[in-house]
């Protein structure tokens, strides 16, 4: 189990404050965060590549910080591996595996088995500087695993590679995770945490702001930036009312000129903020009278194709609200800039997060 | 205006270069052909000519291949790591380059004579710089010194810390690194700065001339000879002596030309 606690590390006028991080045997974080939150510095400080000013990094029980880099049981590929150009791919294997007291025959093994693991037993005698992106990467892999880490740090290994290579890549350090293998990834793409963490914890400003399973992270986000990071665009700071007329299931959610209902949560807390998933909010040219409690009339401000269909985003007395919608619907809607539209959603659909104490 | 813009780029440019091409080949071709095969030839069979160049040839790899040694990890921390007067330090080393060479001997002069504590000393110990191949090889050190390390600073320096970061992560120690990574990497410009080093050393004559008259070295003799005897004694010696310059420079250039990096394991 690593143990990251009060670390601290300030450069210029950033400052990595790192209060509680727990990382259990055979886990998968994914470190999730913006350019400059921080990221890469929490891994190279974990890989022994820079010195905290404080705070505490415990691997097993031992303090890890007084341990050089390559002793400290972390192995670390980097966002643009950076393989040795002067070496072929089975030297850069061979690299952590040297000075350690083992044989050639022993080297010789030992980089056979790690090629094979991460796909690269074809490409030994390969130059490094010859590699595609993808090569290079699962070479990079093979690398860091050469000195055995029970940790392997991952710096943004999807970032240079497209989408084939990046399912592949995927793939395989899902397989590495699987046999056991305890992986910390660095990332600001929420898709790569949602397909291969078992825990996220997201970074701004040199903070963890939000840490959890994906599934509490992304379905029940802190604040506007992890609801931001989680792809939630419906994100309302407001306050709450529990005097809802003739319903005491129901409660009132204001946030600007708006008031929505939502089913009445268990808290007492007022102050909080709402999110809604744009696929749960239905879009209409006239008002509808259906289930949905909340429907408001809005102007249409923006369109844009998305991968899931076109998102629509309508000005409800100055609150965007983003609707996902299919191409057809667009069509047979006629929809247009400035249209004058309806959104509805039901309270079910709207959670409520109050804010922290 | 685009028609006027690309007939300076493609007519005017290349005639420029042609004009400083003329300026640096003419006057090389011109000895080369005045002192014509049978100069070469008596040149060539002149023993003490062929001693002088191969003197000058052989001090001028030796100062390189030992200044090699104390420049390059020098170069190599001058370019990593960031410590108070680093650039003074840098400057110092570059002062050689900005100084007439007969300066450069008186300088050298002052410290390595047998009036001076140090002269003494190695007179004691059965070594004279004066008027010695040892003279000789520090004068040849000092002028040429900086052209290898400036260049081995800029091929460090060239080499991405991200290498190293690689390396230390997998649990080298600074010194494999500097071995296995950083001395490889950067071999390129090391080996061009020495090619330049070796150039720079064989052809000195200011400071040479100072410190060791005798034994004579091939830019020694040159001088010598026309002084005592004119130009037409002075150009065979010469003709053949920029004859294996340029021979070994194109070999030299050969050998460190890209793609020749040492293999890591």
């Amino acid at each position: 189990m690593l143990k990251v606690d009060n670390l601290i590390r300030r450069t210029g006028d950033f400052v990595l404050h790192i209060e509680h991080l727990a990382i259990e045997k055979g886990s998968y974080l994914v470190l999730l965060g913006p350019s400059g939150s921080g990221k890469t510095m929490l891994l190279e400080l974990m890989a022994g590549l820079e010195r905290p000013d404080s705070g505490s990094i415990f691997l097993n029980g031992t303090d890890i910080l007084s341990l050089p880099a390559g002793q400290r049981g972390i192995g670390m590929v980097f966002q643009k591996q950076w393989l040795f150009p002067h070496m072929s791919v089975a030297a850069n294997i061979a690299y952590g595996l040297q000075g350690k007291g083992l044989s050639a025959s022993e080297i010789d093994k030992e980089i056979k088995s790690l090629a094979q693991e991460t796909r690269c037993d074809q490409l030994l005698k390969r130059r490094a500087d010859k590699l595609s992106g993808g090569e290079a990467q699962r070479v990079a892999i093979a690398r860091a695993l050469a000195i055995r880490p029970e940790i392997l740090l991952l710096d943004e290994p999807l970032a240079n590679l497209d989408t084939p290579l990046r399912t592949e890549f995927s793939s395989l350090v899902r397989q590495l995770n699987r046999k056991g293998q305890t992986i910390i990834h660095v990332t600001h793409d929420y898709s790569e945490a949602i397909a291969l963490a078992t825990d996220v914890a997201v970074m701004q400003q040199g903070k963890i702001v939000q840490q959890g399973s994906p599934r509490e992270v992304f379905s029940r986000p802190k604040n506007a930036f992890v609801a931001r990071f989680a792809g939630i665009r419906n994100f309302f700071h407001g306050s709450l009312s529990y005097e809802v007329s003739g319903d005491p299931a129901m409660a009132l959610f204001s946030t600007g000129n708006l008031s929505i209902l939502l089913l009445r949560p268990q808290t007492e807390s007022h102050k909080g903020h709402v999110h809604i998933a744009a696929s749960s909010i239905t879009l209409s040219t006239e008002p509808l009278s259906s289930s949905a409690v909340n429907q408001f009339r809005g102007e249409v401000v923006d369109m844009f194709d998305t991968s899931e269909g076109v998102e629509v985003v309508v000005k409800v007395q100055g609150t965007p609200f983003y609707v996902v919608v299919t191409r057809q619907s667009v069509q047979r809607l006629q929809l247009h800039l400035s249209a004058n539209v309806y959104i509805q959603f039901k309270a079910g659909a709207v959670q409520f997060e109050p804010d922290a104490q | 205006m685009r028609k006027a813009s690309g007939t300076i780029t493609n007519i005017i440019f290349p005639l420029l270069g042609g004009l400083l091409l003329f300026f640096v080949i003419a006057p090389l071709a011109g000895l080369l052909l005045s002192a014509g095969t049978s100069g070469l030839v008596e040149a060539a069979g002149d023993e003490e000519v062929r001693q002088s160049i191969g003197r000058t040839l052989f001090v001028a790899m030796l100062t390189t291949l030992v200044f090699a040694l104390l420049t390059i990890p020098f170069a190599w921390v001058v370019a990593r790591r960031n410590f108070p007067l680093r650039r003074l330090l840098h400057a110092i080393i570059n002062i050689p380059v900005v100084i007439p060479h007969s300066a450069a001997g008186i300088a050298l002069l002052s410290v390595v004579s047998r009036d001076t504590a140090l002269g003494r000393m190695a007179d004691a110990a059965g070594l004279s710089f004066v008027n010695n191949t040892a003279g000789i090889f520090i004068a040849m050190a000092f002028v040429s010194l900086p052209y290898l390390f400036n260049a081995a600073v800029d091929g460090f320096a060239m080499v991405p810390v991200m290498y190293e970061k690689v390396a230390q992560s997998m649990g080298a120690g600074p010194f494999r690194i500097f071995r296995t990574i950083s001395l490889p990497l950067a071999s390129r410009s090391i080996l061009s700065g020495m090619v330049m080093m070796w150039g720079r050393g064989m052809s000195e004559f200011g400071a040479v001339v100072i410190i060791a008259y005798h034994p004579m070295t091939t830019p020694v003799m040159i001088y010598e000879r026309f002084t005592s005897f004119g130009i037409d004694h002075a150009r065979p010696v010469t003709a053949l002596f920029l004859l294996i310059c340029l021979l070994v420079f194109v070999l030299l250039n050969i050998i460190s030309r890209p793609g020749k990096h040492a293999e890591g394991r």
